[in-house]
């Protein structure tokens, strides 16, 4: 497979970019699948990659801050009123 | 409230406190009126014993306040405080209690890591289960609050801290700072018993936290306890004198107050534990609904809180022996007269206040009337000052020999030498005896022993002296432009000296121009007054010279030594080795990283946001434009509402990671490739490091 293909190099940049390491195994998983793809005949373009990458490979995501207390709504209370 | 056994107390130090004060008052205006010079204009010198005696009785409050100081000091303590009444007690389970830490444009690694120190202080001591963080923010640029999203997703991540600390940013910033808590208090006030309040710049040892709740707990009236925070963490010369000054002398005043005020003390917004429920009964601030610079939200809302407090019969407390609360200075003169202007503008609202609300405290009005006078006194000092100039020059005595208010008298008499050595006494006395109490203490080794002590004292005794007429003449700029209601910006605060620069500096040119303006009246009117003008004229002249000497950092072991230099509270030590979160790709916006960044695989339900109608239609544009025109091509305001709507966000990724090479996207997806790759480890400094760090430090 050609290393320098746009796709391919942009998949490498979005799994660095979630983290994911981008070793020798990592790379191969990625060209097989690649391969797999155009064997198959897939549409394989940057708009369905993306979600692909997400099928294929155990991205971490963003760290979300967690969400917050159940609420316990109260009121406060003015002077005079 | 008199029911309370510490109610007589309280009114005997306070009839005695007032007693000392109107008697040196008196004596005061009695020695001024032997010094006025013969002929002088009647008005004139009836204003000027009304401006005297106003300034005398507030400058005598601060001595005499010192003065109990130092008497309850010597005297190991006051035996009615909070603290000397509450025995120490071990184990037993705590109550609910949040702690909360408003910000709003603040340094966030830095606050962070002051919040991250007192939280494993916490966990180390195993109190940590009755305690929740809240980070309740009002930033609003998004470059800043996408910061602090991340800062605080690493800092639960470093510290373990899920489902334990929250990160709040409200979407409308109503009233500031109070209405930042009471949204949080409407939300969630009512899961915890107590509050306890930082502020961006405060730390707070375990021990403390836990000595405030246990307070609380034995104190049921006690509406809130106030810690008296000791400056920390200074690198510039100015907040080095700031802390040295607090350090020094603070003890004296905290105690002196602490002991006049008893249950009636003042809250001062931070570093102090809240009953919630009674403060949210009961502490509500409406916005102001009077002309101009009394209309709109409440600035300065702490006074005014503890006063509505004590109206509701509650006791408000101010417990200095209770350590391990610390604050920072602002780092340069600039930063110090920028936080005066917010406060002095806040302060003067409290005239409405005092005027509209009933059934008030006389503490608490006098409290109030202090705070306003704090910078009222500097237009009275300059009136006073004109005015002696003024009797001087229409006299018919010979020329001046001595300025303002000996100005003119033929009699240099002994009534004159007295009263200016009553005056000396009275500014210059706390600071005496804040010394000698640091060496009947047998502290002065903490200070770098006597001799540096006294030395670092006149250091700063001179530096003050300095700055007392550009404080003078800027606080007077300051109430002019309060009153006629020119608006005041509302931004964070430069905590570390790195926002330093040229701009800030133009706050000095009306005081200057001021300055300027007066010693040309002078030397046209009066030539022979010009020499007395100006060792008032000439520090405000050199104010920029004087303030960039001031905002230089000194080296670590250079000058004002104060204890945290040589002993350095684990906290402390803790906040300082904590690193920042490092930015995940350098080079690229908070923003552009968030989009950038992979969502989770499925967004939260929470976040999960079915959005129809004119709203989805918005923010679909904003994709769109966003994914054309990339991140420049979006106002803030914009940035903020994508960010706010996880699937909008979503769909924006999925736009940009498809971008063009050449295109906005493309040219930052490029930058993206260029940079380092990036660890899987949680940016920032791992748990284990950083307690390493510590041992490091404070070892």
């Amino acid at each position: 497979m050609d290393v320098t293909d746009p796709l391919y190099q942009r998949a490498l940049l979005y799994l660095r970019a979630a983290g994911h390491e981008t070793g020798a195994r990592t790379r191969l998983r990625l060209q097989e699948h690649f391969h797999r793809c155009r064997a198959d005949r897939q549409d394989l373009t940057a708009a369905t990659l993306l979600p692909q990458l997400h099928q294929w490979f155990d991205l971490p995501g963003q760290a979300h801050m967690p969400a917050p207390p159940r609420l316990v709504r109260g009121s406060v209370g003015y002077p005079g009123g | 409230m008199a029911d309370q056994p510490w109610y007589t107390v309280a009114r005997r130090r306070r009839w005695l406190l007032a007693a000392l004060v109107i008697s040196q008052t008196l004596a005061g205006l009695w020695l001024l009126q032997q010094g006025l010079p013969a002929g002088a204009p009647g008005w004139a010198a009836m204003l000027l014993l009304v401006v005297f005696a106003t300034l005398f009785l507030w400058i005598g409050l601060g001595f005499w306040t010192a003065a109990f100081g130092f008497f309850f000091l010597r005297r190991g303590g006051d035996r009615w405080s909070p603290d000397h009444q509450c025995p120490e007690e071990a184990g037993g389970e705590l109550p609910r209690t949040a702690v909360i830490m408003p910000i709003c444009h603040e340094p966030v690694q830095r606050t962070l890591n002051n919040l991250a120190a007192t939280y494993r202080e916490l966990q180390q001591r195993g109190d940590l289960e009755a305690f929740d963080f809240f980070v309740l923010s009002d930033s609003e640029d998004p470059e800043i609050w996408l910061e602090e999203q991340a800062a605080c997703a690493d800092l639960c991540a470093r510290v373990g801290g899920h489902r334990r600390i929250f990160y709040r940013r409200r979407r409308i910033r109503l009233n500031y700072k109070s209405g930042n808590i009471a949204d949080f208090l409407r939300r969630w006030g009512q899961r915890y018993r107590y509050l306890v309040v930082l502020d961006a710049d405060s730390l707070l040892e375990a021990d403390a936290i836990v000595r405030l709740v246990q307070l609380m707990e034995h104190r049921p009236r006690a509406g809130i306890i106030q810690t008296a925070p000791r400056l920390a963490r200074a690198e510039t010369r100015f907040a080095r004198l700031q802390q040295f000054a607090n350090r020094c002398y603070g003890r004296l005043y905290s105690a002196g107050l602490a002991a006049v005020q008893l249950g009636d003390a003042t809250y001062w917004g931070h570093n102090a534990i809240l009953r919630t429920s009674a403060f949210m009964r009961h502490c509500g601030l409406r916005r102001l609904r009077g002309p101009g610079l009394f209309s709109g939200p409440v600035l300065s809302h702490d006074y005014i809180e503890s006063a509505l407090m004590g109206r509701a019969g509650l006791e408000v407390w101010l417990e200095p022996s209770i350590g391990g609360s610390f604050e920072e200075s602002p780092p340069t003169f600039e930063d110090d007269l920028i936080r005066d202007r917010r406060w002095c503008r806040g302060n003067l609202q409290h005239l409405w206040l005092l005027a509209t609300l009933d059934r008030l405290r006389p503490v608490h009005r006098l409290a109030l009337v202090t705070g306003i006078l704090c910078y009222l006194a500097s237009p009275l000092w300059l009136g006073f000052l004109g005015l002696s100039g003024y009797l001087g020059v229409h006299s018919e005595s010979p020329p001046p020999v001595l300025p303002g208010l000996v100005g003119g008298s033929a009699s240099f008499s002994g009534a004159s030498h007295l009263l200016m050595a009553l005056t000396a006494t009275l500014l210059l006395g706390p600071r005496i005896l804040a010394l000698v109490d640091q060496a009947l203490a047998r502290r002065t080794t903490l200070f770098g022993g006597a001799a540096r002590l006294l030395a670092s004292a006149i250091g700063e005794t001179l530096v003050a002296l300095t700055l007392a007429p550009v404080r003078m003449v800027t606080h007077s700029v300051h109430v002019t432009r309060a009153l006629l209601n020119l608006p005041t910006g509302w931004h964070g605060q430069n905590r570390t000296g790195s926002q330093h620069n040229r701009t800030q500096w133009r706050q000095f040119l009306w005081p200057m121009a001021t300055a300027g303006a007066i010693l040309v009246l002078v030397h046209w009117q009066a030539p022979e007054l010009t020499p007395w003008a100006l060792p008032v004229i000439v520090p405000v002249l050199a104010t920029p010279l004087l303030a960039h000497w001031l905002a230089r950092p000194v080296p670590a072991r250079g000058w004002w030594f104060v204890p945290e230099d040589f002993r350095r509270p684990p906290v402390l030590a803790r906040a300082d080795a904590g690193a920042g979160l490092a930015p995940l790709w350098p080079g690229l916006s908070r923003f552009e990283q968030r989009v950038l960044a992979p969502p989770s695989a499925e967004p939260a339900a929470r976040n999960r946001q079915d959005l129809h109608g004119s709203k989805q239609q918005r923010l679909a544009r904003l994709v769109e434009r966003c994914a054309f025109g990339g991140s420049q091509a979006l106002s803030a305001p914009e940035i903020t509402l994508l960010c706010e709507h996880p699937e909008a966000l979503r769909a924006l990724h999925y736009r940009v990671w498809q971008a063009e090479p050449g295109t906005p996207w493309g040219r930052v997806l490029e930058r993206l490739a260029q940079t380092p790759e990036r660890h899987t480890e949680p940016a920032g400094i791992g748990i284990e490091e950083m307690e390493q760090q510590w041992v490091e430090v404070a070892s």
